[in-house]
């Protein structure tokens, strides 16, 4: 399955190459978790957005989603 | 008194004469301080019916009992009158170092009424106020006028004072104190303008009376160290790119306002973000008096047209001179907001009113010979040049100065303002952020995250997690937020304090922390449950105010382009803001009709019978 990642902040860091926006091929039945252990970023204080919606680390993935990930940020 | 210096000083600009006036115990246990002490004075002596420029209009200045106190983030006062853009009342909130200087010098607050003759500033040394002549202050921006008071006063002296804009009524004239702090919002500005007031000097070196110095010296230390710990372990945002990194959750969200309000994403974000601020033009944060956050943004622009220096821009301004008029140019939004500031004008009305300009040009509303010159969307130097012009109210800029909703009006389609109360919204786009929404129709202000910000909860998961989609279940939120930041606004604390107390969840700080802070301070010992009272006075106060004045349900609106025409970007395309369902549930948990009226009992219950 193909997911879209893209990392924003502190967390472009951990992006697996140069670009903090990619493409990333998952199995079926990965969840939100294992995403967060294969980049090493820490679930806590870490917004995720699948499709624009907050999601929980338990939510699994369908094709072509988009993950979005930034640090917890406040204020305006 | 501990906590409240005791003292209001009146100023009466006709007569030219300042006196003294104690500060009523009672009236400061129930309405805490500076925006809720206003609106107490409001009642008892404005005109809800009156002209915002005539010379009964009272302008009231005050601080809160923990301004200048060390709590963290009581570096704020308040600007209250009645608003000569909306009608209604200002809430119009300031930090930086006046107010803790102007608190210092002897008192809560200053009331000015009537008009003097002659441009005049107010001089208040250590506890000893006079007027003094500003003729040669008139028409200078406001850093020119603040270096001159200075010179001319005291070196260490703090100036809150109008620019052009103020002096010549500019409906969204704002009052700039330390140069580039802005209480920013309605008018005060103009209102001060009206009056012939050009600048308020202040010096203050004395303390602030605390009732148990040693209890408020323990926690404010327990706060402190969370505050420091927090800002170390979470990335808070607001510390590492000011504001300004807002712009990347809106726009991920959604909610990011692009193209005056018909759409919530902006192809354009990542050249605006605070992140692009900090790399490009930071030079260093700048902190309010006591505020361990530092949001604030020094910053310096090299750039071949737009260059410049100064404070900014923080979020709402890049939302409303950027994604707004579709500007993806960070220099000019930048150099905009450094002529806002020393002309003296609200940044957020500025760029939301070039950007209706800009739509009614492309719709062929506004006929071009009467701008002058060519008004496209992503125009980075007529941003610049326009909002050069308004503060001085030269050419199309005079029709600029009135705001968005006199502009839209005059070529017979108010319906593009972004206004509630014709003030118009800061950055969160309501049909992806439904409370945000009810918010800026229920705000007595008009548009306002100031006033209640319930994006908080709906974006931020801040304290906890709830659907930014749907409006079910969002008034009894809306109102909570709404008191809360009563109760902050009136005790001289400034948001972010709930803010960052309300992301330690576990500290359960806000509205705890300002309890365990102002009994320290006052010595009141308030429960729980009469502060939180006291935020819901401080509201219906305010409602009051505008129900005399004639407003009602009809009032607390929203633009049918956010109500009747769905999202047609981003996560929340599909979408449209349903206003009139969460307003029938907002008014029953206030206990005002459904006309939006403040019911007999809950005036009796808060005691405002007799406002």
């Amino acid at each position: 399955m193909h997911i879209n990642v893209k990392l924003y902040g502190d967390l472009k860091t951990h992006a697996p190459g140069d670009k903090n926006q990619f493409e990333i091929i998952i199995d079926p039945g990965a969840t939100l978790e294992n995403i967060f252990r294969l980049f090493a970023i820490s679930e806590e204080n870490c917004v995720s957005l699948i499709n624009g919606r907050r999601v929980n680390k338990e939510v699994y993935f369908k094709e072509k989603d988009t993950l979005v990930l930034f640090p917890q940020i406040c204020g305006g | 008194m501990f906590g409240w210096m005791g003292k209001i000083l009146r100023v009466d600009l006709t007569t030219g004469t300042c006196f003294e006036d104690a500060l009523d115990p009672s009236v400061a246990k129930d309405y805490l301080g500076g925006r809720g002490l206003g609106i107490f004075l409001l009642n008892k002596e404005g005109d809800p019916k009156g002209h915002p420029f005539s010379p009964e209009n009272p302008m009231i200045m005050a601080t809160g009992p923990l301004t200048g106190t060390g709590a963290p983030t009581g570096a704020r006062y308040m600007v209250m009158t009645k608003s000569p853009l909306t009608g209604a009342v200002t809430c119009s909130n300031s930090g930086g170092i006046f107010p803790t200087e102007f608190k210092r010098s002897g008192y809560d607050a200053v009331v000015f009424t009537g008009k003097s003759k002659n441009p005049v500033y107010l001089w208040i040394d250590q506890g000893k106020a006079k007027l003094c002549p500003a003729d040669h202050l008139w028409g200078k921006n406001t850093h020119q006028t603040t270096d001159l008071l200075l010179n001319e006063t005291h070196s260490k002296a703090r100036v809150a004072c109008i620019g052009p804009a103020g002096e010549k009524q500019v409906l969204f004239a704002s009052i700039m104190n330390d140069k580039h702090r802005a209480a920013g919002r309605s008018g005060v500005g103009a209102v001060m303008g009206s009056k012939n007031l050009k600048a308020v000097v202040v010096r203050g070196k004395g303390r602030v009376p605390l009732a148990d110095p040693d209890r408020f010296k323990d926690f404010n230390k327990q706060i402190l160290d969370t505050f420091k710990e927090g800002i170390k372990e979470i990335p808070l945002g607001l510390t590492v790119n000011g504001t300004a990194g807002v712009v990347m959750a809106t726009q991920n969200f959604g909610v990011l306002p692009t193209k005056n309000w018909q759409q919530g994403t902006f192809d354009g974000w990542e050249k605006i973000d605070g992140e692009q601020l900090t790399k490009r033009f930071l030079k260093k944060n700048s902190a309010c008096y006591g505020c361990p956050i530092g949001c604030g943004r020094l910053t310096k622009v090299d750039d071949p047209v737009f260059n410049g220096e100064g404070e900014g821009p923080e979020y709402e301004t890049v939302y409303a001179m950027g994604s707004n008029c579709m500007i993806d140019n960070l220099a000019a939004i930048t150099k905009a907001n450094y002529i806002c500031n020393e002309l003296g004008m609200d940044t957020i009305t500025m760029g939301a009113t070039i950007a209706c300009a800009m739509e009614l040009v492309e719709r062929g509303y506004l006929p071009k010979d009467q701008v002058g010159r060519s008004l496209k969307w992503g125009d980075a130097e007529a941003l610049v040049e326009l909002t050069r012009m308004t503060g001085n109210r030269e050419g199309f800029g005079d029709q600029l100065a009135e705001g968005s909703f006199r502009l839209a009006d005059r070529y017979g389609h108010s319906e593009l303002a972004p206004v509630s109360k014709k003030q118009e919204f800061p950055g969160y786009e309501p049909r992806g952020s439904q409370a945000m929404g009810l918010a800026y129709a229920t705000s007595p202000i008009g548009g306002s995250h100031m006033r209640g910000d319930p994006a908080y909860f709906e974006l931020f998961s801040v304290p906890e997690s709830m659907d930014p989609h749907q409006w079910q279940g969002k008034a009894k939120v809306t109102k909570a937020f709404q008191d809360l930041s009563a109760i902050i606004d009136s005790a001289g604390l400034c948001i972010f304090f709930a803010v960052r107390n309300l992301a330690a969840k576990d500290l359960g700080v806000a509205p705890n922390g300002i309890l365990e802070y102002l009994n320290a301070a006052t010595g009141v010992e308030y429960s729980l449950r009469e502060l939180m009272q006291a935020g819901e006075r401080i509201i219906n106060a305010e409602r009051l105010f505008l129900t005399k004045a004639g407003f009602t349900r009809e009032d607390d609106s929203l633009p049918e382009r956010l109500t009747q025409t769905p999202a047609p970007t981003g996560p929340a395309k599909g979408c449209v803001c349903h206003l009139e369902s969460m307003l029938d549930e907002y008014y029953e948990v206030r206990g005002w009709t459904q006309k939006g009226i403040p019911k007999e009992a809950l005036l009796d219950r808060l005691g405002l019978l007799k406002l």
